[in-house]
């Protein structure tokens, strides 16, 4: 499994795919549903049902998770996983509305890896912030390196990070004035370009911002072009959950162990008070695996509820990024995207004991 | 004594230091208990852990601790029922008080103990989280990062306590300055760690010769004893000269007293090969090696058990560090599992660039549980062995009688990051208190 060819991976051929049952664990769906003991039913890489009790079919890959907890993988609402530095963000063009990082992707990265056996099955790769028009952003399994939506995201920089010296905008006004100019722009095309989608309301829009302004500044944006827009404000301003509030937006919250200040570790309490959605994101990339799942524990330690950490690792994530049709819950017909933990998946001493990803057991513990 | 980070004999071998002191007579009375924590349960004790156990404090020191110790008349009381009591962490590998452009201070003579800022306001966020005592490095810029020390946290802005001052040498193989590292730097730190090691071993050498000829040398001018009183015989001897005292060099004196064992050297390193490179200094140096770093330790574990060499994990995960600072090589949770179950001494660090990073200590450790460490190991790692590797047991890392009152009474297993710490004592001053706390 260490580092499957991605066109290996997709034309793996569904026969392939055995059902999948694992028995009796303390089932978390990720719905914000209470857990209940229950089994677990996959087929076809699928879930097919969740039931108190399942007889297994024959031929069925029988999994035990009497004692334990199975829950939703963790689903990361912005990384670079897999790219090397560097690789974020292509800056000559200003708007770069086409370029992927998937391009650019390295499923067998070690950090891709080491963020799987975290329980992270699945990530929306995205481009850096070097760019006021940063491009699509693309949802990725990391077990396959498969592409599960190409075109998942639209991402904009109104970020200082994305001003430059050596061609324009090279100021926040003229930063602004493209973004709008790109925007407007868009409107009026029809095809699937990600850019199109996304003015559409059809994908959701990343906004990278510097500060409590730009947030400010992107809500502004969501309103004048109706977007499902979502902010990342690596910086957490303390007012950021007031700024939000109300304004439909989702927050981002950057992984919170790199830089522990209080009005960031109570972020995620403060956003969840307000009642504005958030979701966990590791910004991961190079070397540096991604474990949202730490943050989620260091955001219940100031405050966060356990149901609304678990919902921010799977469900709230797979909303923020436009996914949620397909994974982050345990529910019939979404991916057989699931853990088995051996204990509270807030508890940060409980082990990741099986990742299972498209419904295949992808990492086991003790494994390398 | 078993080099396993057993809490049970690391807590024995406290206890039988402490009592040590007491048995000297001309010792001044113990001072009057100030301070008592009753009902909780302990944890770190000498004895083992205790389901309801009373601390008596008095005098910035641990009077008395066990299950049936009577709390005189009046004394201030703190209820511990439904909380444990454990005690204060050690970050064996912190920034805090180090002023960012310092961070990457580096070189042979450098101390960390002249560079810590007691005005940094962190200290209080981090005795927030039952951080009693950091373990300070300078970076590593160069091979030689100079003498680490060891501080007390304190509340206080302004005030600071070096517990030790001159803790331990810090230097590195494989530790890229610039952001990549190659196999020609590593051979070149390995190399120019050697150098400085035998360069040290021969300014000792000629210190000896020094103090030898010294010694003969004030023989020769010494008047005889009885007969001459040299005033008779022919004419006198021309007076010897004095031998002229070797160069003095901060660097070559900090390494000798690694040579001669009385301080440790802390080698930080990470990949397989640097870390191999650092285990042959043990045989051909016979240094006191502590490894610091070791994110492959895991696989070399037997290698690290068989030379006695303890290891402090920093980081435990990469999520503690800025991105890209350091190649880790293999960075995993299961590491410090692993070292343990080969028996290896390990303590662990949040190793974070941030002063802020030590907050996390117990949040690396859950995540070293998390990995396949036992919680007692996990517990012990970050009290009582880096107090060992300190040089400063039978003072931390252990709730017994004669170890400083750094305690830390936290609702919860409290190494849960999400169990709240209600009080943090550092030296017998309550330094944290949580709002609505016993």
């Amino acid at each position: 499994m260490r580092a499957i060819p991605i066109v290996l991976a997709l034309l793996a051929p569904a026969a392939l795919a055995r059902d999948v049952l694992i028995r009796d664990g303390l089932v978390y769906t990720g719905t914000g549903a209470e857990a209940s003991v229950a089994s677990v039913l996959i087929s076809e890489g699928r879930i097919v049902r969740i039931a108190p009790d399942i007889a297994p079919s024959s031929g069925a890959l029988v999994l035990s998770a009497k004692g334990k907890v199975v829950c939703p993988g963790f689903v990361d609402a912005h990384c670079q996983l897999g790219l090397r530095p560097g690789e974020h963000s292509e800056t000559v063009l200003p708007a770069s509305d086409d370029t992927t990082p998937w391009a650019a992707f390295r499923a067998d990265a070690p950090a891709v890896r080491a963020s799987l056996a975290a329980g992270v099955t699945t990530v929306l790769l995205a481009p850096g912030a070097g760019n006021p028009v940063a491009g699509p952003g693309c949802v990725v399994s990391l077990s396959s390196g498969e592409a599960l939506v190409p075109a998942a995201s639209m991402h904009l920089s109104l970020s200082p990070e994305a001003l430059r010296w050596d061609r324009v905008p090279t100021s926040l006004t003229g930063l602004w004035e493209l973004v709008r100019a790109t925007l407007t722009e868009a409107r009026s095309m029809s095809g699937t370009a990600p850019i199109a989608l996304a003015v559409r309301g059809e994908i959701p829009v990343q906004v990278r911002c510097g500060g409590l302004v730009d947030a400010e500044g992107a809500a502004g944006l969501a309103r004048e072009f109706d977007l499902r827009a979502s902010v990342l404000v690596p910086s957490s301003p303390a007012k950021l959950p007031e700024a939000l509030a109300g304004s439909g937006l989702t927050a981002l919250v950057a992984d919170l162990a790199r830089s522990p200040l209080e009005r960031s570790l109570s972020l995620p309490a403060r956003l969840e008070a307000k009642q504005v959605p958030f979701a966990f994101a590791s910004m991961a990339g190079g070397d540096r695996a991604s474990d949202v799942r730490t943050s989620a524990v260091l955001a219940v330690s100031r405050g966060l509820s356990a149901e609304g950490a678990l919902r921010a690792l799977t469900l709230g994530a797979a909303e923020a990024i436009g996914a949620e049709a397909l994974l982050g819950s345990l529910e019939p017909g979404k991916r057989g995207d699931l853990l088995i933990l051996s204990g509270e998946p807030t508890d940060l001493a409980s082990a990741v004991e099986v990742v299972l990803s498209g419904g295949e057991v992808v990492w086991e513990r003790g494994q390398r | 004594m078993s080099r396993s980070p057993s809490l049970v004999a690391c807590c024995a071998l406290c206890a039988l230091v402490s009592l040590l002191p007491a048995a000297r007579a001309e010792d001044p009375p113990p001072p009057a208990p100030s301070l008592a924590i009753v009902g909780a349960r302990l944890l770190g004790g000498a004895e083992g852990p205790l389901a309801s156990a009373t601390v008596l404090i008095g005098g910035g020191k641990i009077l008395a601790v066990g299950a049936d110790v009577t709390v005189p008349e009046g004394l201030p009381t703190i209820d511990g029922t439904g909380c444990t009591v454990i005690p204060g962490l050690v970050d064996a590998a912190s920034s805090l008080y180090v002023r960012p452009e310092d961070r990457d201070a580096s070189g042979g003579g450098l101390r960390m103990a002249d560079g810590l800022d007691s005005y940094m306001d962190h200290a209080d966020q981090v005795l927030a989280e039952g951080v009693t005592a950091v373990h300070v490095l300078p970076g590593s810029a160069s091979v030689l990062g100079g003498l680490s020390t060891v501080a007390r946290v304190s509340s206080a802005e302004g005030t600071l306590e070096l517990l030790a001052p001159e803790a331990a040498l810090r230097c590195q193989i494989g530790v890229p300055t610039g952001g990549s590292t190659s196999s020609l730097t590593r051979l070149n730190d390995y190399a120019s760690l050697r150098e400085a090691l035998f360069g040290a071993r021969e300014y000792v050498y000629a210190q000896q010769r020094w103090e030898r000829a010294t010694a003969a040398w004030k023989r020769k001018i010494e008047p005889e004893g009885e007969g001459g009183n040299g005033r008779g015989g022919g004419p006198p001897a021309p007076r010897p000269e004095r031998p002229a005292k070797p160069e003095a060099d901060p660097t070559n004196a900090s390494l000798a007293r690694v040579l001669a064992g009385e301080l440790p050297l802390l080698v930080e390193a990470y990949r397989v090969v640097d870390i191999r490179n650092a285990l042959s200094l043990v045989d051909e140096f016979h240094v006191r090696l502590v490894l610091l770093g070791c994110s492959e330790g895991g696989k070399l574990a037997e290698e690290i058990a068989r030379r006695q060499v303890a290891v402090i994990i920093a980081p435990v995960s990469a999520d503690f560090v800025e991105p890209s600072r350091v190649r880790y090589g293999e960075l995993s949770l299961t590491n410090a599992g692993a070292l343990e179950r080969a028996g290896v001494t390990v303590a662990l660090a949040v190793g974070g660039a941030q002063p802020l990073s030590t907050k996390l200590l117990r949040a690396s450790a859950a995540l070293a549980v998390q990995g396949g460490m036992s919680p007692s190991g996990a517990l012990a790692a970050v009290t009582s062995v880096p107090a060992r590797l300190l040089g400063l047991e039978g003072r931390l890392g252990a709730v017994a009688v004669g170890c400083d009152a750094d305690l830390v009474l936290v609702r919860g297993e409290p190494l849960d990051p999400r169990a709240p710490v209600e009080l943090t004592l550092a030296g017998g001053a309550i330094a944290y208190r949580r709002e609505g706390a016993p």
